[in-house]
């Protein structure tokens, strides 16, 4: 079976030869420590581990131009500057990758600086939004045996890295129609944009992102995400499915459940990486939505750096990794990118196991 | 005709008076695109096709140090921090202050460790998906080249041209030894990529050729790397590559009989401020050799009778009597404004229109 087909029916719940092995995310100071401990420094890590293919589309929804990067202020320690959407952060220098950084100001506060600063930015006939060489690239992707993806934007997380949470919500309430504007425009310059990408390379699954949940809950009541989100849910994905799409992946931190029925009814089909650490539960969650969720994901970052014994009964018994694979619809995924306190033999260790189940070699 | 027949076709003499643009040759930097955009570029397209550029590529075959041989940390002392730059030239702090060379080959034992970053077998040396690149590849339109390594330059860069000089007078032997396993290095890690892909040219590039020029002369250089190269370009003939190009920075004039020699046919990028002249070298070599680049950016950067002059000073008659291709004598920088880059190229094309 190619890695396409497997996709395939690992996102339909129907039957592959084994489970679509998804290629991890990892920190880069995780890899540098795998390099002390054994990880060959002249490998492809997706090879190594043996990760199936699966690309996408490199079409840029962004930003375009973005804004012009510029530092206000920096020391030894940190600097603030204004990143290419507009945010204006204060980063260390040392270790951007290892903490969050503080956000200080946005782009968009205001239905002007939507027009001025936003809508000529969102123009989907910018000719660099595909790819320089695009009638090579389609050629090239016409009889893949790999799953190929396209994006399909973001309506909560785009508005919320340009405005702010803070900001946002107060819209929601002082400025609905904006809100409902920002995001039925964006709906529409994603299907514009994606259009002849999905016309000439018919893609094999969609993906969205949010990431619009903390810890304990959504980032905006189910409610709002009814009224302003949901509406472009239904128009990009049942644009989309007029052209083969029919598999909607969506990737949200978080605590995601209350949104889960929203996402389900906007059109998608699985979401990923579920959170532990924000009390996701994937064996509820089987149980609750069966074969209507596809789910990737919820393998607890934290236990990984734990002991082999810990590990173990992680995948077995708080995952029930057998009784997932065997159910279908679920793909074994770190519930985020794997962070540096992972020994090298611990992920191994983990993925071996993963690999053992999946591959029945585990009785 | 299509970019990879243009480019062929020009550089074997058989396309005279066409214009051949490829972006191999029109490298331009990052700075240079961001002062344009000030001065009327778009900002959302892709400058490559907004100026028309034709797509010539090489493989993406790694046959650099594996891992990359990155800027090392030596020692901190409080705020000091003591590096090496790309150079391998020590530094202190944030002043770009050389404190001494420090290669890191200073001996042999130095360099057996380094060949240790040289497995031509490194799974990453090639794409992931070598099957499906291969495919993809086969049935291109543009014309794609393999980089064929810098068994000299890596030598000098690696030794420093201090160390490259002390090899010279204490073991001119190991130098040969190192120039003779790079080149088989090369010759290992391209020969996978040249059996499954039938590539339309190869490139060498001798970036401190120039450099070690001053400091031991054409002879020594001839001596240490004619049998190597003749070797590495054999290698590239056996599989049918007919087109090899040498790309180096710098007056190395002295080196083209040798570079002739071995089979290599065509030079690029021709610097004009270090001296060298497509006009004078088309003369002294005819047709055995192609030109690749020769515009003085310089001349670029000033006024548009300056590009003017530069342009129709060498371009209608090399144009005219093909194996040419005009192209900048560098990267091109961002001294050179926007309007008259659009202005060279309009120039250019309206020549060939001719």
């Amino acid at each position: 079976m190619s890695a396409r087909e497997r996709f395939k029916a690992t996102m339909t719940f129907g039957e592959p030869d084994r489970v679509f092995y998804m290629p991890h995310w990892f920190w880069s100071t995780t890899i540098e420590r795998w390099h002390t401990e054994g990880l060959p420094r002249d490998v492809h890590i997706d090879e190594y581990f043996g990760f199936d293919r699966y690309e996408v589309v490199p079409i840029n929804l962004g930003l375009l131009p973005p804004f012009e990067p510029e530092i206000y202020y920096e020391d030894d320690e940190y600097r603030i500057y204004r990143r290419g959407d507009g945010q204006i952060v204060k980063e260390f220098k040392r270790r951007p990758e290892g903490s969050m950084p503080q956000w200080l100001d946005y782009a968009l506060k205001s239905e002007e600086d939507w027009e001025r600063y936003f809508k000529p930015r969102l123009n989907p006939n910018s000719p660099a939004r595909y790819p320089l060489w695009w009638d090579d690239y389609v050629r090239s992707v016409r009889d893949r045996d790999y799953p190929l993806g396209i994006h399909l934007g973001s309506y909560y997380g785009w508005l919320r890295n340009w405005m702010g949470v803070e900001n946002l919500s107060y819209m929601m309430y002082d400025n609905p129609q904006l809100v409902e504007e920002m995001c039925n425009y964006l709906a529409d310059f994603v299907i514009k944009t994606v259009e002849r990408a999905l016309e000439e390379v018919r893609p094999d699954f969609a993906l969205m992102w949010e990431d619009m949940a903390m810890k304990s809950g959504p980032l905006c009541s189910p409610e709002h995400f009814r009224r302003f989100m949901l509406p472009c849910y239904k128009k990009v994905t049942s644009f989309a499915r007029s052209y083969g799409v029919e598999i909607v992946l969506l990737d949200s931190d978080g605590h995601v459940d209350p949104l889960i029925p929203l996402w389900l009814e906007g059109g998608v089909t699985g979401v990923y990486p579920f959170e532990r650490a924000a009390g996701e539960d994937i064996v509820a969650l089987r149980k609750q939505y069966g074969k209507r969720l596809v789910i990737i994901g919820g393998v607890d970052k934290r236990v990984l750096a734990r002991s082999e014994e810990e590990i173990k009964h992680h995948l077995l018994e708080e995952l029930q990794l057998p009784w997932m694979l065997s159910e279908g619809g679920y793909v074994p995924f770190v519930d985020h990118a794997v962070p540096p306190d992972v020994p090298l033999k611990n992920f191994q260790f983990y993925w071996d196991l993963v690999r053992k189940i999946a591959e029945g070699e585990l009785a | 005709m299509g970019s990879k027949d243009k480019f062929i076709g020009v550089l074997r003499f058989e396309e005279a008076g066409t214009l051949s643009l490829p972006t191999l040759f029109w490298q331009i930097h990052g700075e240079t695109i961001r002062r344009w955009q000030r001065e009327g570029l778009p900002k959302d397209v892709h400058v490559v096709a907004h100026l028309g550029l034709e797509r010539v590529e090489l493989m993406p075959i790694n046959i650099g140090t594996l891992p990359h041989y990155e800027r090392g940390k030596l020692e901190e002392i409080e705020e000091w921090r003591l590096s090496m730059d790309r150079e391998f030239k020590a530094t202190i702090g944030k002043e770009i202050e050389v404190v001494e060379e420090q290669p890191p080959i200073r001996e042999k034992k130095d360099w057996e460790w380094f060949k240790t970053l040289l497995n031509p077998h490194s799974p990453a040396r090639y794409p992931r998906f070598w099957e499906h690149y291969k495919k993809v590849v086969s049935e291109r339109t543009y014309a794609l080249g393999i980089y064929a390594g810098s068994p000299l330059s890596w030598v000098a860069e690696w030794l420093g041209i201090r160390g490259f000089c002390r090899a010279l007078n204490e073991d001119k032997q190991w130098l040969t030894e190192m120039i003779e396993w790079l080149t088989d290095f090369v010759i290992e890690t391209t020969r996978k990529a040249l059996i499954d892909v039938k590539v339309d040219f190869a490139m060498l590039s001798e970036g401190r050729a120039y450099k070690l020029l001053s400091a031991v002369g054409d002879e020594v250089i001839t001596s240490l790397t004619k049998k190597p190269y003749e070797r590495l370009v054999g290698h590239l003939r056996e599989h049918g590559i007919e087109l090899i190009i040498m790309h180096a920075v710098g007056n190395v004039e002295p080196l083209l009989p040798t570079w002739l020699d071995v089979g290599i046919n065509a030079i690029s990028p021709i610097q004009v401020t270090s001296g060298m002249d497509v006009i004078s070298l088309r003369r002294r070599y005819g047709k055995s050799l192609a030109l690749i680049g020769g515009i003085d950016r310089e001349a670029l950067s000033w006024s548009k009778r300056d590009v003017t002059e530069e342009v129709m000073h060498k371009v209608p008659q090399l144009l005219e009597e093909g194996g040419y291709i005009p192209a900048p004598d560098g990267v091109v920088n961002a001294n050179i404004p926007w309007e008259n880059m659009r202005y060279c190229l309009q120039l250019l094309r309206s020549i060939a229109q001719v």
